[in-house]
């Protein structure tokens, strides 16, 4: 007996837009899609993707949404959406029916894997204004980690989901679309945090409508209140104090004062720090950690607010960032981004590539971290910088501690039963020393972040 | 700009108690690390 609970279909161009429903909108969402699956499929050598699609999913976030907004509209709407599984391979229906049939889930998962998971996007009945479908709960594969001699790092969460009983898991950072009925680009930054966050920090994952109200009933008061719903967006401060709900500290790096020049990025032996350095420094930092960095973005010539998401990015040998990868709703995950050749300041990606916005340019950096992380990486910056005058190469990075002593227990060191086994504060600063020729780490300098000043190393740690 | 670099061992265990170095820090942190008054009505609408 055959029934419509779900299709199979070969990834195409086409059957993406006859899914999603066409948009003319130059930032085509179906575009980026389809472009990302295609670079995907290069780098990753697969010669086509199968997507099998849930005709008939139930997804709680949009359930959630639903009843805060969309129950009370006079307007139809579904409260049920689709689900995209993605997979590399070719499957035909008759295939998956007897997978289904047979119970050969091995061919998922395991030593005898023929279809690798490439994750998830669920699709919702609710439209754009270009009467595209807008993109629920998503979890797709980043790019490989090596690409040359370049190296890609994410932020990345398990997820895990069920397709008829076939256990799938990948790792990636769940993406969400923003909806405006119930909330802008702010909220579903904050709805992808959620994630990431609960990895080191126990909160309640939330719907966006959820974020949007809670956000807003924290916040100071405005004197012109833009309606809760549809929404206008919420402004730092709101975001600010929705994490503080959630019992979760956040530091802020002011980005367009500190490059405004109001005052010398300078330490007193003279080394000055360009901005573009700085940039570098704090996103290699806070992402070390697993703390997602919100970005605070101005578009275009009139300086209209966005909020997007450091997902990842690409480091070159030399330590350099040159591409960025951003979870941003109004596009798709991992948006690759790169700078303006002189000011990572400015930067450039589909935004400017569909000529929806002339410029984009970075404000502020909003980071969510965990209330033990008090020391402040500016409040460093006199320690940090005078260092780096004297070495070829010096990084900084936030640890978690139990992250850190699994990244040195294979490496030889003095002294190493004492120094893996005293005791130590949750989270550390650890400055990493390298060589002359810039590639080996040589020594680590260890501090607690969780002082008021940076205070002298807990621990040096010279690698044989 | 990196200036007079120099290759030579650099002692991380220095006088961390210079009251000079914590107010250049603490400065810099004052401009950079705060929201301002603006950012409370600033919203992101896109």
């Amino acid at each position: 007996m055959s029934n419509n609970h779900f299709t199979v279909e070969d990834f195409s161009f086409e059957y993406l837009e006859e899914t999603f429903q066409p948009t003319k909108r130059p930032l085509n969402k179906i575009k980026y899609l389809y472009n990302y699956f295609n670079v995907l499929k290069k780098e990753r050598n697969f010669e086509n993707i199968t997507i099998i699609k849930e005709n008939d999913y139930i997804d709680k976030f949009y359930l959630r949404d639903y009843s805060r907004y969309y129950a009370e509209s006079f307007h139809k709407l579904h409260n049920r959406s689709e689900r995209l599984h993605f997979f590399s391979g070719t499957i035909d229906k008759q295939e998956f029916k007897s997978i289904l049939k047979n119970g050969s889930t091995e061919y998922f998962q395991g030593e005898k894997t023929k279809y690798n998971y490439l994750g998830h996007l669920t699709l919702k009945p609710v439209e754009d204004e270009y009467g595209s479908k807008l993109i629920g709960r998503t979890a797709i594969t980043p790019y490989p980690e090596k690409q040359g001699e370049n190296t890609r790092h994410y932020i990345t969460t398990k997820n895990t989901c069920s397709l008829f009983g076939i256990e799938l898991s990948l790792q990636s950072l769940p993406f969400h679309e923003q909806d405006i009925a119930v909330g802008a680009c702010a909220s579903a930054c904050l709805w992808m945090t959620q994630f990431p966050i609960q990895k080191w920090y126990d909160i309640p994952i939330r719907s966006i409508a959820e974020i949007t109200e809670l956000s807003r009933l924290q916040g100071p008061y405005d004197t012109s209140p833009a309606p809760l719903f549809p929404s206008e967006g919420l402004t730092p401060s709101e975001v600010a104090s929705y994490l503080e709900v959630l019992g979760i500290h956040f530091q802020i790096f002011d980005i367009e004062a500190l490059y405004n020049k109001r005052i010398e990025l300078k330490t007193k032996q003279g080394y000055e720090v360009s901005i573009n350095e700085l940039i570098d420094d704090i996103i290699k930092a806070y992402s070390n950690a697993g703390f997602p960095i919100i970005c605070n973005l101005d578009m275009g010539n009139n300086g209209q607010g966005h909020a997007v998401l450091i997902s990842g990015y690409k480091e070159a040998k030399t330590g350099e960032i040159i591409e960025l990868y951003l979870h941003d709703d109004k596009i798709g995950p991992y948006c690759r981004t790169k700078f303006d050749k002189e000011y990572k300041t400015h930067w450039i990606n589909h935004w400017i590539d569909s000529k929806e916005v002339s410029k984009i340019v970075l404000r502020k950096f909003i980071i969510p971290v965990d209330p033990l992380v008090k020391l402040h990486y500016l409040q460093c910056f006199e320690k940090f910088y005078s260092w780096r005058q004297s070495l070829e190469r010096i990084e900084f990075k936030l640890y978690h501690i139990s992250n850190y002593r699994k990244q040195i227990i294979n490496k030889k060191f003095e002294d190493k039963e004492n120094v893996l086994s005293k005791n130590m504060p949750r989270y550390i600063w650890v400055a990493h020393i390298y060589d002359e020729d810039k590639k080996v780490n040589t020594r680590d300098a260890v501090f607690d972040a969780n002082r008021i000043f940076l205070r002298k190393p807990e621990t040096i740690i010279e690698f044989a | 700009m990196r200036m007079n670099k120099k290759k030579k061992r650099v002692d991380i265990t220095e006088s961390f108690d210079d009251p000079e170095s914590i107010k250049i820090s603490n400065k810099i942190f004052q401009i950079g690390g705060r929201l301002k008054e603006k950012d409370f009505t600033q919203r992101f609408t896109i």
